[in-house]
This record gives C-alpha cells, structure tokens and sequence, in this order.
C-alpha cells in the first residue's frame, strides 16, 4: 500500500466541495455566543456581589435576617422552646395581649436586658445582671420617659429614644449608647415592635421594620 | 487533494481577526473551510456531522482569537480545534445512537476525478480500511496524508509527543495494511 494511494482515496472520499456557506451562521452564533458570555459574566457577578453584600456588609440586607437569626440564639441562652416559639412567630403583637420581647443583646459585653410589654406603649425593662442593680424600669415609648418615676429615661446616662416614622406611622426607637435595640411602631388596629441585634443606625433598623412591615 | 498550504496574507488576517475584525475571519474561513470540510467528513465519516463540526469549530476559533498567541501558525491550532471537535462529536453521536435506532446509510459521496482515475473496487477497499481505524489513528491518519501536515504540525494538533505522532501513524499504517490484506 502507497502513501499515494492513501492519499488519493482520502481526498475522493472528502471530496472537493466546500461546505454550505456556514459564514453567515457562524458571524451570528459568534455574536450570540458573546453575549450570551456577557450576559453570564455580568448575572455571575451580581450574583456574587449581591451574596457578599448580605454575607459582610454590616447592617447590608443582612439585618433582615440577623432579626431572625439572631434573636433564636439570644433566646436560646434562657428557653429553647421560647426561642423557637417567637422565631417562627410573626413581628406583630394583637393590642389586646401585651407581649415579650425577651433579651435584647446592648454590646458584646453589656448586661442583658430584659423587657416585657405592659400596654400598648408602656415596655417594662430590667437589665438582669446590671451590678448597680438598676432593677425594673418602665419606659413609655410614646412618651419617651420613666413610668415609675424612679429613673427617668431621659437621665440615663446610655440610653435614649428618637421618634422616627415607620412609613407613615409614628414610632419610637430605643437606643442604648446610640445603638438602636428596638423600634416600636403603632397602626390603627396593631402595634408592632422590632428587637434586632443587627442594625447599627436607627435609619437601617426603620428600613428593616419597613421591609418586614 | 487537499494540501492546504497557508495564504500569504495569513498572518495579517489572524492579526486581524484577534482585534475582533470579522471580515479578517472571513477571509480565514474562506482559506480554510474546503480542507475543514473535508478533513472533518474524513474524521467523523457523516457529511452532515461534518458541516456541524466544521461550523462549531470556526465558532470557537472567532471566540478564541483574542486568545490566540501572535506570531503562532494558525493552521495547527485552528485543526487542532477541528479535530477535537470532531472527535467529541464522534462520541457524542455514539452516545445519541444508544437510544435511538440506527440512522439510515449516507449516500455514497459524489466521486470526483480522481476517484474515478483510480480503481474503484481498491479505492472502496482502501476507504473502507480506513474508516476501520480506531478514531485516534483515523486521525493521525487524515492530518497527515489528507491536510499533508508536518510531524511538528501534528504534535501541536493532537497535543501528544513527536515521538507518538510517528507512532500513531505508523500504527495506523500497519492496521490499514493488515486489513486491506485481508480483504
């Protein structure tokens, strides 16, 4: 057998005609291929900063979860069933039961606060393992100041309140050291109240209780 | 026969067509569609697959362009692209006709000149030991005695050592010898 041979029987098998003219074909699955790779890039990296934005931005579109993630574990260091009853529950509280708001977390080493809604505006809060042993206060959201008279709000030295609207309802923030723990808001028929351990401004804590509103 | 030397104007056109220029790209295509065409009818034996992989693997070459290192010989590269091309698209047609029944036989192709020169009956033998190799070899096969590629071509084509180009086609050589034998 000749290389010849081979040869001439390859090239009469493939014979001498070109293709159909693909050109025209291949320019535009060219295109297409090119933005459809665009197209992937751009969804891939929004996708990836979207996902580092509620992943490490402090306050990013994590508070909203950190509400929820976050108020399970606060509660899980007193009752684990507690904790998994208000997790699954919703951030609305009926006018007619007062609620508890648990423990809201002040910083990394502050005391524990505990509070409990009395009435629509009143919350009772103690800090439970303050050493001057401030004891139960009761704070009236709506009117920003002490019930009992025996530590009037606006004396502490840390904490303080700023009415903000929640849409366009009237609320209040509480904050400790200038760091919001819980915006209480009312509407005709309910009132709502938000804790979070997430937000660091009382802006992102409105937006978040507008968001979960 | 398809020699498919490289045109003149080549390593203008690939500078060209790896800015993007189409029209440089169509003058490659123009170049080299007919040893394409060809090769890949030898490669995967089913003109119509042929087309499919000719057209997939002009496609990834445009994307590949700006990849492309400057100054390299382009027709390696871009049959290196058609031979892979071809042989997934070997696999993957096997793959297809495990479920499906067995595809009707492709017309003869439409004998040229030269096929009519030669003797009929060896030229069916010939082809037929051929389309016998395994696709490796069928390979090594096509690029050297169809698109007449060097050794140092065909390294960069099927991306294997010298030494197992000169392998393969001497294997290829003994098997087409030894079935042609047997005829």
């Amino acid at each position: 057998m000749h290389e010849q041979e081979v040869r001439a029987v390859l090239s009469a098998h493939a014979g001498q005609e070109a293709p159909p003219n693909l050109l025209p074909v291949i320019l535009k699955q060219v295109q297409r291929r090119r933005a459809r790779s665009r197209w992937l890039r751009r969804t891939a990296l929004a996708l990836v900063c979207a996902f580092a934005f509620l992943t490490f931005v402090p306050g990013g579109g994590t508070a909203v979860a950190t509400v929820r993630q976050i108020q399970p574990t606060l509660y899980l260091r007193t009752n684990l069933a507690e904790a998994q009853q208000v997790a699954r529950s919703p951030l609305v509280l009926p006018p007619s039961v007062p609620g508890y708001f648990g423990e809201i977390p002040i910083g990394p080493d502050a005391p524990a606060v505990v509070g409990r809604w009395l009435s629509y505006e009143t919350v009772a809060v103690s800090i439970t393992d303050d050493p001057e042993g401030t004891g139960v206060m009761y704070f009236d959201l709506r009117r920003s100041t002490d019930l009992n008279g025996e530590m009037p709000l606006a004396d502490h030295p840390d904490r303080t309140t700023q009415e903000v609207m929640v849409g366009e309802y009237p609320g209040v923030v509480v904050l400790h050291a200038g760091h919001p723990l819980l915006v209480w808001w009312k509407t005709d028929t309910h009132q709502y109240r938000l804790t979070v351990g997430g937000a660091d401004t009382v802006a992102e804590l409105v937006r978040i209780a507008e968001t979960i509103r | 026969m398809s020699q498919c030397p490289a045109p003149a104007n080549e390593a203008d056109w690939v500078e060209r067509a790896r800015r993007g220029d189409a029209e440089a790209f169509a003058r490659l295509y123009e170049a080299y569609q007919s040893s394409a065409f060809g090769a890949a009818i030898l490669l995967t034996n089913d003109r119509t697959l042929a087309a499919d992989v000719v057209q997939e693997a002009f496609i990834k070459a445009f994307l590949a362009m700006p990849r492309f290192r400057s100054g390299q010989p382009f027709r390696p590269w871009f049959f290196r692209i058609l031979t892979n091309e071809a042989l997934r698209s070997l696999k993957r047609k096997r793959l297809w006709e495990r479920f499906r029944p067995a595809p009707r036989e492709q017309p003869a192709p439409v004998p040229t000149p030269e096929a009519l020169a030669l003797d009929r009956e060896r030229a069916e033998e010939v082809w037929k030991a051929v389309s016998e190799l395994p696709e490796i070899g069928r390979a090594a096969v096509v690029l050297r005695y169809y698109l007449g590629l060097s050794e140092e071509e065909m390294t960069s084509v099927l991306g294997v050592p010298a030494g197992t180009v000169k392998s393969r086609v001497a294997r290829a050589r003994e098997r087409l010898k030894h079935i042609l034998a047997n005829v």
